[in-house]
């Protein structure tokens, strides 16, 4: 007979407690910190849904929305959260940020922690093992075009110590100013009066930059500005009791750059004042501020602009080195008079067409990364002249010779528009392309744009390894070494535009910010 | 037997431990909001009176449409957002039309398409699938590459670009519906381009 044992002995309810106990040690810490990671899991995702939706909506907008609750949320934003462990709302709402908060519902709940996130990313909150990062905001606002600097001085010009660039060229025609850097300077037609507004900042900075016949125009843009217009006066004594009377040097235009050149006469002085102009967004109206401080100057020669131009000239001078057969019409037209088929082609119609190459003085101008950036150069299609910045006067022939071709490849882009404008009228800013219209070679001004970056870039390709070493000081080693990493990106090494098809090329110009402004022909 | 009796107690008491765990972590857990389009925002249709775009489709009214036309090589309405103060790059969408060249099939157009844009630095497919777009059949791939902007500046950065391309074929024409945008903007903005997609309608002849 043996004696039955029911229940647990005294060594196994021991036993069985210490295993409880281990697990409860090594599971309910984990399993808490499970739950509150789920919990906060649930508020990082549903601020993360917001964010993107309030960015969204201020990118198409550009308003921030607030919302009282989670009802407000679903309204304005679409999302419907909420409903666990956390209250959620989005305050402090205008066009340039909100702050969205979730609180713990259960006040008395000190595991869980008040989690807000802006435009940003969260607000003094890690997310772990999950949710987003911070990082860039979202877009916002329209562009600009001008750009500001934070550099100050004016120029006098009137000295200058030696020569102008290329003399000899005359004019060309044109559309589109363009810098071989962003932004691209753009003009349109202005056809109304416009308006003073005194809120509306004047550009300031205004500086010369002596040129043979020349007068090049710089300035500190205004980010408000929509564009400006240019005036001038011949520097003479102002009789007493009246005030300096301008001349508008284009007053049916708003030209969106912060450089301008004037062909003027050597021996007379000239002052020179900007007026910012902003357009209204709703009326389509444009208002004026206040005329800007003048600067005043005096053409001259400029041996050294002109013998370092003109070295970067005679590189591409009698050479019969073609561009890419992928580049367009007119860069691969038929037609002799205005189709650079050849490097000699381009030098050939900027001296047909008496288009001076000038070095200027400019400012860095705020780029769309929000930092600085430089003009290389631009082309004026009103007073036809290519700009160059003498930032960039003691870079290698080879280089300047670079953005010779691509200046001199708008400059025929623009003349050839102009012989389409001849037969049509010069486009309105709205223009409707008339059913009649023979295709303008410069009708896409991505294309033109592609085509004068594709044509310097090939010239550069072939002349860079012509470049002594220890010739380039630290500024123009900075440029060499982006334009070989545009390069990497762009071409083939033998300078070939691999990366584009027709298709491509347009899509890839008209989604970069630096060309928004870029019109349709 | 003892041992086995404890055992099966003990796994007991195990067991009783590890359902409470899971039931509540998984309960714990909250569904994540989708993101859909703030109803604030306003829409207008596309539609143009040039034959070439015998369609519509529905776009922010804030955004810039403009049509692109280029006698015979193909046509393209591009519809862009706002450029951003942070953002060489703008987001958009764009809508190319072709001539049918050889009866191109849907994973020919496709292809074509990507070998010219697997040009670029560090491209990558990330996705590929089979859609309608307005009751055809439809192939849809999402994409990225590496792009050094701003253009030549001393100041370029690495942007990552993320585009998806959507190949339709209709009437001896093929339809090629694009959204570009960095990274950031792709995620942002990709409601609009999956509304567009589903506004998208052909017009009748």
């Amino acid at each position: 007979m043996s004696k039955k044992i029911k229940g647990f002995t005294l060594l196994e309810f021991l036993i069985v407690i210490v295993i409880i106990a281990v697990l409860a040690a090594i599971v309910f810490p984990r399993y808490f910190g499970q739950v509150h990671r789920a919990k906060e899991a649930e508020a990082v995702q549903s601020l993360g849904a917001i964010r993107s939706a309030e960015l969204t909506l201020q990118g198409i907008s550009g308003q921030f929305v607030a919302a009282a609750d989670e009802l407000g949320i679903k309204s304005f934003l679409g999302l419907t959260i909420g409903g666990g462990a956390y209250r959620y709302k989005v305050i402090d709402a205008t066009a340039e940020n909100f702050l969205a908060v979730a609180t713990p519902l259960d006040l008395l709940d000190n595991w869980l922690q008040e989690i807000a996130v802006n435009k940003d990313g969260f607000v003094g909150y890690s997310p772990a093992g999950g949710g987003f990062a911070g990082g860039s905001s979202g877009d916002s606002g329209g562009g600009s075009s001008g750009g500001g600097s934070s550099e100050g001085g004016s120029g006098s010009g009137s000295t200058g110590s030696s020569g102008s660039a290329s003399a000899g060229y005359s004019t060309g025609g044109g559309t589109v100013t363009t810098a071989i850097v962003s932004p691209v300077a753009t003009y349109s037609t202005l056809t109304e009066a416009t308006y003073l507004d005194a809120s509306l900042e004047a550009p300031t900075g205004l500086q010369l930059t002596a040129n043979d016949g020349w007068l090049v125009l710089n300035f500190a843009g205004n980010s408000n500005a929509g564009g400006y217009q240019i005036y001038r006066r011949e520097n003479t004594p102002i009789p007493e009791g009246q005030t300096a009377t301008y001349e508008n040097l284009a007053p049916t235009t708003v030209w969106r750059g912060s450089t301008w050149a004037d062909g003027v006469d050597n021996s007379k002085k000239y002052c020179y004042a900007v007026k910012s102009l902003k357009q209204n967004t709703s009326t389509g109206g444009w208002t004026e501020s206040e005329m800007s401080q003048e600067v005043c100057g005096q053409a001259a020669p400029n041996t050294d602009y002109e013998n370092k131009s003109t070295d970067a000239i005679t590189t591409l001078t009698g050479k019969s080195e073609s561009f890419s057969a992928a580049l367009e019409p007119p860069v691969a037209s038929s037609d002799p008079a205005r189709t650079p088929s050849t490097w000699n082609d381009v030098v050939t119609f900027l001296g047909l067409n008496n288009i001076p190459v000038l070095f200027g003085n400019m400012y860095d101008i705020t780029g769309a990364t929000g930092g600085k950036e430089t003009t290389l150069g631009e082309y004026n299609p009103i007073t036809h002249a290519i700009i160059l910045n003498s930032k960039y006067a003691n870079a290698p022939k080879e280089m300047i010779a670079s953005v010779i071709a691509h200046e001199g490849l708008h400059a025929m882009w623009d003349a050839d528009w102009d012989s389409g404008a001849k037969l049509f009228g010069r486009p309105p800013d709205t223009w409707v392309r008339p059913a009649a219209f023979v295709d303008p070679r410069s009708q896409n001004s991505t294309k033109q744009e592609y085509n004068s970056f594709v044509g310097g870039f090939q010239v550069w390709n072939a002349l860079k390894n012509s470049v002594p070493e220890g010739s380039m000081d630290s500024t123009t080693i900075a440029l060499w070494n982006s334009w070989v990493a545009t390069e990497a990106a762009f071409f083939s090494e033998g300078g070939d535009p691999v990366a584009f098809t027709d298709t491509s090329v347009t899509q890839f110009f008209s989604s970069l910010s630096a060309y928004s402004e870029l019109l349709d022909y | 037997m003892k041992k086995s009796k404890f055992f099966n107690r003990a796994l007991v008491v195990l067991c009783v431990i590890a359902a409470f765990y899971f039931v509540g972590h998984f309960s714990a857990q909250k569904k994540i909001p989708e993101q859909v389009l703030p109803p604030v925002i306003k829409f207008k249709v596309f539609q143009s009176k040039n034959p070439p775009f015998n369609f519509t489709f529905e776009y922010p009214d804030v955004w810039h449409a403009r049509e692109r036309g280029y006698q015979g090589s193909y046509d393209m309405v591009e519809v862009m957002g706002a450029p951003g103060k942070n953002s060489p790059l703008m987001p958009g969408i764009f809508v190319t039309k072709k001539a049918l060249a050889g009866g191109g099939t849907l994973n020919g157009l496709m292809d074509a398409w990507l070998k010219t844009e697997g040009r670029y630095r560090n491209f990558k497919v990330f996705s590929s699938r089979d859609i309608e777009v307005s009751g055809q059949k439809a192939l849809e791939t999402e994409y990225g590459y590496v792009l050094s902007l701003p253009l030549m500046s001393s100041k370029a950065k690495s942007i990552t670009v993320k585009k998806e391309q959507i190949v339709v074929v209709k009437d001896n024409a093929s339809f090629e519906l694009t959204f570009i945008g960095t990274e950031e903007q792709f995620k942002i903005y990709k409601p609009i381009f999956r509304h567009a997609l589903e506004t998208f309608e052909f017009s009748e002849p």
